[in-house]
C-alpha cells in the first residue's frame, strides 16, 4: 500500500490537483452553503478524469508494462485497483478540505439547514462523481489503449452529462443529478443516481481485470 | 530445462512477417541472439514472455506448452529484462525490489533473502537506499536484472542489456549473466558482438524474421576461416573501388595508407594477408551470404 501511494501520488499530480481545487474555490462564487457541493460536483469529476486516466497507462509510459504483465493476474489486478482507489480517496480528501475554502470565501447568507448534513451530503455526492469519472477514464484508456483518446472520450461523456442534454436525463440515472437539483435537498432521486454511478464504477473496476493485459496478437 | 520452438511464425495483422517459420532448440547456458534492427529478436522474446501471441507454430518451455491456459505457469518460469525498463522513480532500489517481489507472490522472508543475495552479487548493496531516479544507466540495468531473478526463474530473457553502457558496466553485466547461466537458460539478445564473444558458446542470427544461423560460436567462426584478409590500400579512391567489390568489416588509417579488413571467399585481387576471423567478421559474412 505505501509503495502504491508513492508510485501513484507524484509531485506533479499533488501540485496540479491542489492548484485546481484552490482556483476553483477562488473563482467559483456561491451564495448559500448548500450550493457548495453543486459547484464542486462536476468540476472535481473533471479533475478525476485527468488524475486517474493513467492509473494503468503509467506502466506503459514508464516502460514497465512488459515486466508488469509477467506478474500473476490476481496481484496485478489487486495492485492497480489499489492505485485507483488511492487516487479516488486522495481527491475525496482534497475536496472535503476544499469545501471549507469555498465556505470561508463565498458564503453570504446563513441558512437553517444542518451544516453537518449538507457537508456530508456534498462530500458523498462529489466523491461518487470522482469515483465514477475516475474509473471511467481509467477504463476507457485501457479499452482504447491510448491515454489522450481515453481522456477525450471520457470528457465527451462528462460534457454530455453536464449540459442541457444531461439535465433532461432523469436524476436517478444521472451522476450529476445532485448538481441539477436546484433546492439541494436530500432527494431520493439524485441519491439513486449516485448509487447507480457507484455500482457502474464497481462493474468497470472488474471489467478492467480483463483489460490489464495489453497483449498483441501476432 | 529447454526451450523448443517449432515452426513459429508471427505476423502483425496482414503486414510484416516478424518471424518466419522458425525452428530452434535452446538448452541450459547462455544462448546469444544476434541480428540487425527489426530482425525479430524482440518479437521472439515477447512471444516467449507471453506478451505477443504467435500466429502459428508451437513452443515448449521446460516441457510446458506455451498457450493461453498455461501463461501463469510459464510466467513463473521466466525472468525478463526488456530492452527499456523504467523503474518507479519515487522508490529506492530496495523498495522497488520488495515491491516487485511482493507482486510476484514471493513470501516476505524469502524475498528479503533473495534481495540481499542479489544486491550483494550485483554490487548494489551500497546503493540500495538510492532512489531509482538517482541511478546511472548501468545501475538501472542491474536493478532490472535483480528484479528478473527474484523469483528464481529457470529461464532468464534479456533484451540488449548492455546497450548504452560504458565498458566497465558492460563487462560487469555480462559477467553477471555468465554467473546466472550456470543453472538456467539465459537468452541474451544484443547488437554488441564482443558481449556474445565473451559470454556464450551457442548463438543464433536472425535476419528479417528468418533464423539464418543456429549453432556453435566456433562453428560460425570456422565458416569464415581463411576468408578474412588484411590489405593495405593507397588512398580513398582505391578503398571505394574495393568496398564496391568486397565486404569490408573495418577500416583504419595507418601511416600513409589505409588498412582494410576484407571478407571474401577468394583471395582479393590486391595484395593481402590472411588473418584470424573475429565474431564480427563471421557475423558480417553470414549476414551477407544469405540474401
Amino acid at each position: 500500500m505505501k509503495y502504491n501511494i508513492r508510485i501513484v501520488l507524484t509531485g506533479v499530480k499533488a501540485c496540479y490537483s491542489v492548484a485546481f481545487l484552490l482556483i476553483l474555490a477562488l473563482i467559483r462564487g456561491v451564495s448559500y452553503r448548500e450550493e457548495i457541493g453543486a459547484a464542486m460536483d462536476a468540476n472535481v469529476a473533471l479533475l478525476a478524469i485527468i488524475f486517474c486516466a493513467d492509473t494503468y497507462y503509467r506502466e506503459v509510459q514508464d516502460n514497465h508494462w512488459e515486466v508488469f504483465n509477467l506478474l500473476p493476474d490476481k496481484n496485478r489486478f489487486h495492485t492497480i485497483t489499489q492505485r485507483l482507489l488511492i487516487q479516488i480517496i486522495y481527491i475525496s480528501i482534497l475536496l472535503s478540505l476544499d469545501y471549507w475554502v469555498f465556505y470561508l470565501k463565498t458564503i453570504s447568507y446563513e441558512t437553517q439547514t444542518n451544516w453537518m448534513l449538507s457537508y456530508i451530503t456534498a462530500i458523498f455526492a462529489c466523491s461518487a462523481s470522482v469515483l465514477f469519472f475516475g474509473t471511467l477514464a481509467y477504463t476507457l484508456v485501457n479499452v482504447i489503449k491510448n491515454l489522450w483518446a481515453g481522456i477525450g472520450s471520457t470528457f465527451l461523456i462528462w460534457i454530455t452529462l453536464n449540459s442541457t442534454v444531461g439535465k433532461n436525463i432523469p436524476m436517478y440515472i444521472n451522476v450529476f443529478g445532485y448538481g441539477s437539483n436546484q433546492d439541494m435537498e436530500i432527494s431520493k432521486d439524485w441519491i439513486i443516481g449516485k448509487l447507480v454511478a457507484i455500482f457502474i464504477s464497481i462493474i468497470l473496476i472488474y471489467i478492467n481485470r480483463r483489460l490489464l493485459v495489453w497483449k498483441r496478437k501476432g | 530445462m529447454s526451450i523448443e520452438i517449432n515452426d513459429l511464425s508471427v505476423q502483425f495483422g496482414k503486414g510484416t512477417l516478424a518471424i518466419n517459420h522458425m525452428n530452434l532448440s535452446i538448452n541450459q547456458g547462455i544462448y546469444g541472439l544476434l541480428g540487425e534492427n527489426g530482425a525479430g529478436k524482440t518479437t521472439l522474446m515477447r512471444v516467449l514472455t507471453t506478451i505477443i501471441k504467435p500466429t502459428s507454430g508451437n513452443i515448449m518451455l521446460g516441457g510446458i506448452d506455451l498457450k493461453v491456459g498455461n501463461y501463469e505457469k510459464i510466467q513463473r518460469l521466466i525472468g525478463y529484462l526488456p530492452q527499456e525498463l523504467g523503474l518507479y522513480p519515487n522508490l529506492s532500489v530496495r523498495e522497488t525490489l520488495e515491491y516487485m517481489g511482493g507482486l510476484a507472490g514471493i513470501p516476505k522472508a524469502e524475498c528479503k533473502k533473495q534481495i540481499d543475495y542479489y544486491l550483494e552479487k550485483t554490487s548494489l548493496m551500497e546503493h540500495q537506499k538510492k532512489k531509482n531516479r538517482q541511478l546511472s544507466g548501468g545501475m538501472k540495468r542491474r536493478v532490472g536484472l535483480v528484479q528478473a531473478l527474484l523469483h528464481n526463474p529457470q529461464i532468464l530473457i534479456v533484451d540488449e542489456p548492455t546497450t548504452g553502457l560504458d565498458p566497465e558496466e558492460r563487462i560487469r553485466i555480462r559477467n553477471l549473466l555468465v554467473d546466472f547461466s550456470r543453472d538456467r537458460i539465459v537468452l541474451f539478445s544484443t547488437h554488441v558482438l564482443e558481449d556474445l564473444a565473451a559470454t556464450c558458446n551457442s548463438l543464433g542470427i536472425l535476419r528479417k524474421g528468418n533464423l539464418i544461423y543456429n549453432g556453435n560460436r566456433d562453428a560460425l567462426l570456422k565458416q569464415v576461416k581463411d576468408c578474412v584478409w588484411i590489405c593495405r590500400l593507397d588512398n580513398e579512391e582505391e578503398f571505394h573501388k574495393i568496398s564496391a567489390r568486397y565486404f569490408i568489416s573495418s577500416k583504419k588509417y595507418v601511416e600513409d595508407s589505409i588498412e582494410a579488413r576484407i571478407i571474401s571467399d577468394k583471395q582479393p585481387d590486391i595484395p593481402g594477408i590472411i588473418t584470424e576471423p573475429t565474431l564480427e567478421d563471421a557475423y558480417i559474412y553470414t549476414m551477407n551470404s544469405v540474401k
